[in-house]
């Protein structure tokens, strides 16, 4: 029988000045970034960051929960290929990430209206 | 050599075998019985309740049940069956055979004749307790919703567990039948399954 | 140092009917850049859920991929179940396996068929579709449809299969099983598809981690990264190691994908043989509260599923990362240094979805 390996997704919060520090730690552990995502829930920015372990099959969520006006610095610096997540986070619901490279200026998807997914969660507050 | 001329067999066998291709119009395709082509709705069983038409995932489905319609727009349709996992009657069922293409979408009905609404007598519920239930009872009086005869009732649960939509709330030891109108669809089957018969509608 | 010019790639090229542009710095015919914009067919499925119900929500999901569309319904749904605690029986559980394995044995084969389409042996992607569509004919009969399956639900499957239907899939598979051996040799040994895919973009082990390649791009470089350890479905109870290969080129891809082939018909005969009876489905009542990240080895990759509920029958947030917006930046690290030439078969390598990466 293969061994199966069925670890607990861990999540924990975290401060948004402390994401940077964090995913550094995340890198050193030799983890790789798995999603990184943003919701918009009661007025306010979740967002997500899951680096997954290999081997162990491990999740860890970093979640920190901001303030629609507050900025976020890109992790891009320690997980390059972070720049799609980032774009995305940006284009759909307008989180202001700071220096993400390379910056697609919300070009990332092609669609007429601008921040979609935040627009109409304010529509239904 | 192993290398080269590792497909000259294949290519040959493919050379002396008949096509794996159909022949499609002249040789009719074949559907397995589990075939997901067309919703169809047997129309005598329906009660136009109107579940299929809330729960449809892309708004294919529409109930006109003051007019008796069933509309379907097949070219809305994607065949995916929620509506008759949700049927309270299990009158619609998925049946092989696709709707073929045309020029512009249409809307295919099912229509049957619906005496127009009598206006219910007032004073049904009679025997009704104080409080907030005998307000309920007042307010869905002769506009379709179930009613219960609290002298009656048995507070059985049976209508609140075949509600399709949970908008029945029946405590056995509080003696409490509540409906929350909002929710309530005017389905029946509450009366039709109440042992006592007991629920108008 | 030659002259840089810039061209242009998709979204619309002969071999690749994915939409995915690329701006191509080029000095002479060598890459040395590579520029990605997606977009172009977005279609904002994940804010669906503000308008659809979470068992509704299932039928949406799986519309995001035509080919992985059972493993998005299954994801998602195994997503609210851990969310509310909802052990689906055994007999479900094994039937997602199976109709999983016959997806990836699908999925693999119409990669295989694209692959030699693209490096120009059209008889040989001929052989190869003319397999996936057996697999095809086995999912009409056993779920009714070709493409889109229905019959995930939270809490368990709608359908049920037959001990003929079974037979029926076994005796498939073992057809799949010697027509692939005999073509394995082509796709692997034959000279001319050697020259193609040997040595052709490279990416090594390292740089597949560096750059979070998922799935069997990430495997083909010996990254040993296989979701269904982790454990979903019935897969605990069936005997399974990850293919990995360890050149990390277009060849190796092209082998790992070939060898999970036959993995997958090996886990469908184990699972057929383990299928207990009893029900497909419990009932869910309730609505979900909490949130959970649901992963799920998809033939493409690690496909992640983030769903949030707030105890309404609306969820807050379902999020689907699919497994080629993590295999971008890797593609685009292969791509730098390779010649125009092959540009097509290192797209085509990660096997893209361009359209389930947008969702």
């Amino acid at each position: 029988m293969a061994e199966v390996i069925c670890p607990e997704n861990i999540l924990r919060e975290v401060d948004v000045d402390r994401i940077l520090d964090e995913s550094m730690i995340m890198k050193n552990k030799g983890l790789r970034l798995s999603q990184a995502c943003a919701a918009y829930v009661n007025g306010k920015y979740e967002l997500s960051y899951s680096f997954a372990e290999e081997g162990t099959y491990q999740l860890t969520t970093l979640r920190t929960v901001i303030d629609p006006e507050t900025e976020v610095s890109s992790i891009t610096e320690f997980f390059p290929y972070a720049f799609l997540y980032e774009n995305e986070m940006r284009e759909l619901f307008g989180v202001k990430i700071q220096m993400t490279k390379p910056d697609y200026q919300n070009k990332l998807y092609r669609i007429r209206q601008e921040t979609p997914f935040f627009k109409k969660a304010e529509e239904n507050a | 050599m192993s290398n080269i001329m590792n497909f000259s067999g294949t290519i040959l066998k493919n050379l002396f075998s008949k096509p794996v291709t159909k022949n499609y119009p002249a040789e009719p395709a074949q559907y397995p019985e589990r075939s997901r082509g067309h919703i169809e709705n047997d129309f005598d069983q329906c009660i136009l309740c109107g579940l299929c038409m809330r729960n449809c995932p892309t708004g294919a489905i529409v109930v006109e049940k003051n007019e008796g319609n069933w509309k379907i727009n097949r070219f809305d349709c994607i065949q995916c069956g929620y509506c008759t996992l949700k049927c309270p009657k299990k009158c619609l069922s998925i049946v092989p055979g696709y709707q073929e293409p045309g020029p512009e979408k249409f809307e295919e009905v099912q229509h049957r004749d619906v005496p127009a609404p009598t206006p219910k007598p007032a004073a049904a519920d009679s025997a009704a307790p104080a409080g907030e239930n005998a307000a309920q009872a007042a307010a869905s009086t002769g506009d379709g919703y179930p009613q219960a005869d609290l002298s009656q009732c048995v507070f059985c649960t049976l209508c609140a567990k075949k509600c399709p939509q949970s908008a029945l709330t029946v405590d056995r030891t509080e003696k409490k039948w509540e409906l929350a109108k909002e929710d309530c669809i005017q389905c029946g089957l509450c009366a039709q399954n109440c042992p006592k018969k007991c629920i108008s509608m | 140092m030659g002259k840089q010019s810039i061209i242009p790639f998709g979204p619309q090229h002969p071999v690749l009917p994915e939409p995915i542009h690329l701006d191509l710095v080029m000095e002479d015919e060598k890459i040395l850049e590579a520029v990605p914009s997606i977009g172009f067919v977005h279609r904002g499925l994940e804010s669906l859920v503000e308008k659809k119900d979470y068992q509704e929500m299932v039928y949406v999901i799986e519309r995001t991929c035509g080919i992985c569309s059972f493993m998005h319904g299954m994801g998602y749904c195994e997503s609210i179940e851990h969310i509310m605690q909802v052990e689906v029986p055994a007999r479900g559980r094994f039937l997602r396996t199976i109709w999983c394995e016959m997806s990836r044995i699908h999925s693999h084969l119409l990669w295989l068929g694209l692959l030699a389409d693209a490096f120009g042996f059209e008889s040989l992607f001929y052989q190869c579709w003319r397999m996936r569509e057996k697999i095809l004919d086995m999912f009409e009969m056993t779920t009714g449809g070709r493409v889109i399956f229905s019959v995930n639900k939270v809490g368990g499957v709608l359908k049920d299969m037959d001990e003929d239907q079974i037979r029926q899939i076994l005796e498939t598979i073992d057809w799949i099983e010697k027509e692939l051996t005999k073509i394995k040799k082509t796709f692997l040994f034959d000279y001319t598809v050697e020259t193609r895919l040997r040595g052709v973009g490279v990416l090594t082990k390292e740089q597949a981690h560096d750059l979070g390649a998922v799935g069997p791009f990430a495997r083909a470089s010996g990254v040993v990264l296989d979701l269904r350890k982790r454990g979903y479905a019935a897969y605990p109870e069936l005997d399974f190691e990850p293919v990995t290969s360890e050149d990390g080129d277009c060849w190796a891809r092209c082998e790992v994908r070939i060898n999970e082939i036959f993995q997958a018909i090996d886990l469908i005969r184990q699972a057929s043989a383990k299928i207990p009876a009893g029900d497909l489905a419990v009932e869910v009542k309730g609505n979900p509260e909490g949130e959970y990240f649901m992963r799920v080895e998809q033939p493409r990759g690690e496909a992640v599923y983030f769903s949030k509920g707030n105890g309404t029958k609306f969820l807050d947030r379902m999020r689907v990362r699919t497994p080629t917006f993590a295999n971008i930046p890797g593609m685009l690290q292969t791509l730098k240094g390779a010649d125009y030439a092959d540009v097509p078969i290192l797209i085509l390598t990660i096997d893209p979805c361009i359209s389930c990466t947008e969702r």
